[in-house]
């Protein structure tokens, strides 16, 4: 098979293509919309923030100083609330930040930094975690687990974990420098139910969006957009993602602050 | 949005619709996933528009905007499934032209679902530059990725293309 039958069965293709019923105006309509949600939310984002602040306490298990803000009214919270800085978050996030460098590392660095990161998630997670059990950290990967390619922006893994009886999963997914730049346009119009700046940490913001799916799924995601143009995204399901027949938790075991800690850790990066 | 940004906008939208509908077809194999990528990708670039209205290679932006929202998609575990396994054509098809032979159009009609069987990075590139007709310099910066990266992910796709196909092939002959 020839270049050219590619190009001949890529047009064929599309012969048989339906009309385009594309209203110009309707979606015009739709975007400003969601414009219009986007901006209400990160006002109301850095409103609560400068009203009310609390520090995350931490992990002294990883000798890290709490320095970003949160909202204080985090409703799975679980951690004491520490110093309080009184910074308030910016209206806008600006993202990416100027003058990104962008990272490219082949497929091999990419398996070999996945394979560090899985390590260090098996010692760090039961740690974060402390009521959850069987903990099982995934391999990273992305098109597919274990699947690399040269450049590629992002990595990602699945932890699974038991509590209360039920399987659950969180995903984490790391993005290199220069690899994130639409990430904000992408994650907040199109989370369906909340999508809010709750503070920052070492110069990055801290975005955290909730969504539910599948009827009783619920996804609640912490993302560190860092300073560097990288980012860290920590999502907590209530049910497990992989596996046949999901179960799904009434709540999420997995508290905001518990997500911050792994989004904010230095050792989770590409 | 100022009304004149909004209005070069829509013209934009209207004239560039039905192709990034098409591309986004050939990603995922299913007209109304389609309909949905090409739509949410516009709104994207709507919220950039003020900053990418003069950009030269608004175009190629408007395919990077495609291919990412594809992407995400994708990586969601609730995702719709692709049409990965329509069937393949038993016979060929009367209706084409007299010019090629009919070994050649059976081979085009099966290209495409050998296409969707592909990780969908090579299913990208192989779009970009056998449909969309970009160079590889192009391909790259759509991509995000080097040229090395177009380059190799070019060849691994055409021979994954020509290995799904003839397993296509097989499929029906038995």
């Amino acid at each position: 098979m020839s270049e050219e039958d590619v190009r001949g069965g890529l047009r064929d293709a599309v012969v048989e293509e339906p009309p385009l019923n594309f209203d110009p105006d309707a979606l015009v309509a739709t975007a400003r919309q969601q414009v219009r949600r986007r901006r209400a939310l990160m006002a109301a984002g850095a409103a609560t923030v400068a009203v009310a602040v609390a520090a995350v306490a931490l992990p002294v298990a990883l000798g890290r100083a709490p320095a970003h803000t949160m909202a204080a009214d985090q409703p799975t919270s679980t951690a004491p609330a520490t110093t309080a800085p009184t910074t308030s978050a910016p209206a806008r996030i600006e993202w990416p930040p100027p003058g990104v460098q962008p990272v490219h590392r082949t497929a091999e660095q990419l398996r070999t930094r996945g394979q560090e990161m899985s390590t260090y998630l098996r010692q760090t997670v039961p740690a974060v975690l402390p009521d959850v059990s069987d903990v099982e950290v995934g391999e990273f990967g992305g098109e597919a687990v274990g699947d690399f390619s040269d450049d590629q922006p992002s990595v990602n893994a699945a932890v699974d974990y038991t509590a209360g009886g039920l399987r659950y999963s969180i995903d984490v997914q790391v993005w290199a420098p220069g690899g994130a730049n639409d990430l904000l346009d992408v994650v907040c119009p199109e989370s369906t139910s909340g999508c809010q700046q709750i503070g920052e940490q070492d110069g990055g913001p801290l975005v955290v969006t909730t969504e539910s799916v599948l009827g009783d799924g619920k996804i609640s995601s912490v993302y560190h957009l860092r300073k560097d143009g990288s980012a860290v995204r920590i999502a907590a399901y209530n049910y497990q993602l992989s596996g046949e027949g999901k179960q799904f938790g009434t709540t999420i075991p997995v508290t905001v602050d518990q997500q911050l800690r792994l989004a904010t850790d230095p050792e989770l990066g590409l | 949005m100022r009304q004149p940004n909004e209005e070069s906008f829509r013209v934009f939208a209207v004239e560039h619709a039905a192709r990034l509908r098409r591309s986004a077809y050939l990603f995922c194999g299913d007209w109304h996933l389609a309909e949905d990528l090409m739509q949410s990708a516009l709104i994207k670039i709507y919220r950039s528009w003020t900053r990418v209205e003069k950009d030269e290679s608004l175009a190629n932006y408007s395919r990077t905007v495609l291919l990412r929202t594809w992407l995400d998609e994708k990586r969601r575990p609730w995702r719709r499934s692709e049409q990965s396994s329509a069937e393949v054509p038993e016979r060929l098809d009367e209706a084409r032209g007299p010019a090629d032979s009919p070994d050649r159009l059976w081979a085009r009609d099966l290209v495409h679902q050998g296409l969707l069987r592909l990780p969908p990075r090579q299913r990208a590139v192989l779009v970009l530059r056998y449909f969309d007709d970009l160079s590889v310099a192009e391909t790259a910066e759509v991509m995000g990725c080097s040229e090395g990266t177009v380059k190799s992910q070019t060849a691994r796709g055409l021979d994954a293309l020509r290995s799904s196909v003839s397993d296509l092939v097989g499929r029906v002959a038995s």
